[in-house]
């Protein structure tokens, strides 16, 4: 890897050690993210390592942080308090998580991220709100084919803004009940050690989602978010096929029915060379396998 | 209102110790130059996006009868062969076994019609003759890896006469069980309009859903473990590791969905009456060359439950399981599999192999 990334590494590290108070480390993330972007010509897939191995790291100092102004004289905290900053720094990693498992049309995913940080309500209202002002302002200049696909779009956006927010409700009560074994064992053992304060959060947290995983209700939640993602994306490619042909490009459906001919050639091909085989050795009969039951 | 005690000091200390690690850490990792180094081989054979590889013997040959390795669809076989010190090709080599490899590569969008079908009787078929060829040999002891262990088990009932033994790996035949999880995970999910939307899909959508099994443990305790990781003498083995997790091709649509539907969502390997694939009735009691079953005990992405089904189900006499007290991956990799399993492999195909 070479000297400009290592520097700017050390940079964002730098910034990090700096950053004491809560919104500094975001800060230094957001330096992070801008400064491993811009090293992506260099090394792009050791820079995307390097991030998606770290970044964690970040939220988690943020939130030692965070419990570590929240201790009295006596050098003791209170649980509610402790639980409270703990859930708030769960619900960030689980907007992460949601947002970063299933990947949304670019365009959405950036807007829904941005939009997420910006305001505290769901940021997929807000995007849905706006988009349905550019449908009102559009109607009487668009084509109603256009805005019938429009509407599709603000209509899989809706569901899916639903799918999330009932899987993240699925996600709270794991964090919950996982919450709740920790309080349990705070009681009893002082935190005086960060990392076995993690390792029993992560054993409470293991606990709770495997017994939720055995759940119909999850499972159905997980699925209903994938295939929602899946359909919004789906719309959207529909959407970028139409433009695309009324500009006389070549469609990605276009490009797909001629890999399906492709296949059907290939397979004749194949068959064909099979028969031309097996008459050129017609004298040796061949190894008996699947044509010979046939 | 519960009051819990708390060590600032020490909290303090160990967040400045973390910090100053994950520096240290990524300051190594930077000067790490990390390039996978395979083990010397030549390329047989390319067909679109699959190569088929036969490594270079480094010692003489103990057994005739080659093994071709069929990895899966998912991931890259390269795990087979980390690194010099970390290698089960290597090690196969060093006890005197020919070895060849399917490499699957990475489909592009146009494999996205590349069916069950294409990768047995054209793509895995044609490796396997290659291999015959090369090696003058009539018969070839097929090793399948996971998935690749269920095309492996598909192959042997289509071409019984080509495979004169059988080595499964860490492979799921019945996926029913309850510990299955990856089959629960995905169970709502629409795998047709997957192949709509992606075509092919995305691997990087793959490994979120195989972080989703154990989200605490793979998603949050293995990534805050990285700043130790990367400021140790293990960094290097580290990043390779994490390289190979991060290499995941896409999977080719078609194929996949009928994977989901046949091995997931119906249990076809389980099925006495069989089920349908290449133009054919399988089952495995079509599977009659001898087997050995390799499964991990701890192994929590394939619970042994779903890889020991198979003895019930497979037609041969001479069936024989090992377990390895280790997880999927360390059956692969581990350093118990890697000082085991070569040896046993060996001894086992050479109690097999024609005199």
């Amino acid at each position: 890897m070479n000297e400009q990334f290592l520097n700017m590494m050390r940079q964002w590290l730098d910034q990090l050690e700096q950053g004491q108070d809560h919104n500094a480390p975001e800060e230094a993330q957001s330096s992070f993210d801008t400064q491993t972007s811009s090293a992506h010509s260099d090394n792009p897939s050791h820079a995307d390592l390097l991030y998606r191995l770290t970044r964690q790291s970040t939220q988690f100092c943020r939130f030692a942080d965070e419990l570590l102004s929240l201790h009295d004289d006596t050098g003791s905290v209170d649980s509610t308090q402790l639980l409270n900053t703990f859930r708030r720094h769960l619900d960030r990693l689980n907007q992460d998580w949601v947002m970063h498992s299933w990947t949304l049309p670019e365009q959405l995913g950036i807007l829904l991220t941005l939009m997420t940080r910006e305001t505290p309500q769901p940021a997929s209202d807000l995007l849905t709100k706006l988009l349905q002002q550019l449908l009102n302002t559009l109607e009487p200049h668009t084509q109603p084919s256009r805005l019938a696909q429009l509407r599709r779009t603000l209509h899989q956006l809706e569901h899916f803004e639903q799918a999330r927010e009932c899987y993240l409700q699925q996600l709270t009560a794991i964090n919950q009940t996982a919450l709740e074994h920790l309080n349990q064992h705070l009681v009893k053992h002082p935190i005086d050690n960060l990392d076995a304060l993690h390792q029993q959060w992560v054993d409470c947290y293991e606990q709770a989602y495997q017994q939720q995983l055995e759940q119909p209700e999850y499972l159905q939640a997980f699925g209903n978010l994938g295939n929602a993602a899946m359909a919004l994306r789906h719309g959207w490619q529909q959407q970028l096929e139409q433009l695309y042909s009324a500009c006389g490009w070549v469609t990605q459906t276009q490009y797909d029915a001629l890999s399906q001919q492709h296949h059907e050639l290939r397979r004749r091909v194949r068959v064909l060379e099979r028969q031309m085989q097996q008459q050129a050795t017609a004298d040796t009969p061949p190894t008996r396998d699947m044509h010979d039951t046939d | 209102m519960t009051r819990i005690k708390l060590d600032p000091a020490g909290i303090q200390h160990q967040l400045q110790a973390h910090r100053q690690t994950l520096k240290q850490g990524l300051n190594t990792a930077a000067k790490l130059d990390i390039h996978h180094l395979p083990t010397p081989h030549r390329v047989l054979m390319h067909s679109g996006s699959v190569r088929l590889i036969q490594f270079l013997p480094t010692t003489p040959q103990q057994i005739r009868t080659p093994v071709l390795i069929c990895y899966a669809l998912v991931n890259r076989p390269w795990i087979l062969d980390l690194s010099s010190q970390r290698s089960m090709i290597r090690n196969l080599l060093d006890a005197g076994v020919p070895v060849y490899l399917v490499d699957w590569g990475y489909p592009a969008r146009c494999d996205r019609y590349l069916t069950l079908e294409d990768y047995l009787v054209d793509l895995l078929d044609r490796c396997v003759d290659h291999v015959r060829q090369d090696s003058h040999s009539e018969q070839i002891n097929l090793m399948g890896v996971c998935q690749g262990g269920v095309l492996s088990l598909c192959y042997s009932a289509l071409f019984p006469r080509k495979i004169r033994n059988l080595i499964t790996l860490v492979t799921p035949v019945d996926t029913s069980s309850p510990r299955f999880q990856l089959n629960r995970l995905s169970q709502y999910i629409d795998a047709g309009l997957t192949t709509a939307t992606y075509g092919n899909l995305p691997g990087a959508l793959l490994n979120e859903l195989f972080t989703a099994l154990q989200p605490g443990r793979l998603g949050l305790q293995k990534r805050l473990a990285a700043a130790q990781q990367l400021d140790s003498e293990h960094a290097e083995h580290y990043l390779l590791m994490e390289q190979w997790l991060q290499d995941c091709p896409d999977l080719a649509g078609a194929a996949l969905q009928e994977f989901i539907q046949l091995f997931f969502r119906d249990n076809a390997l389980m099925s006495a009456q069989g089920f349908q694939l290449a133009g054919q009735t399988l089952n495995l009691g079509r599977v009659q060359m001898p087997v050995l079953n390799i499964f991990g005990s701890k192994d929590q992405l394939v619970p042994p439950e779903s890889s020991i089904a198979l003895g019930a189900r497979i037609g041969s006499n001479d069936y024989t399981e090992a377990p390895v007290e280790s997880g999927h991956i360390g059956v692969l990799n581990g350093r118990t599999a890697l000082r085991t399993l070569p040896s046993l492999i060996q001894l086992w195909l050479k109690e097999r192999d024609p005199a």
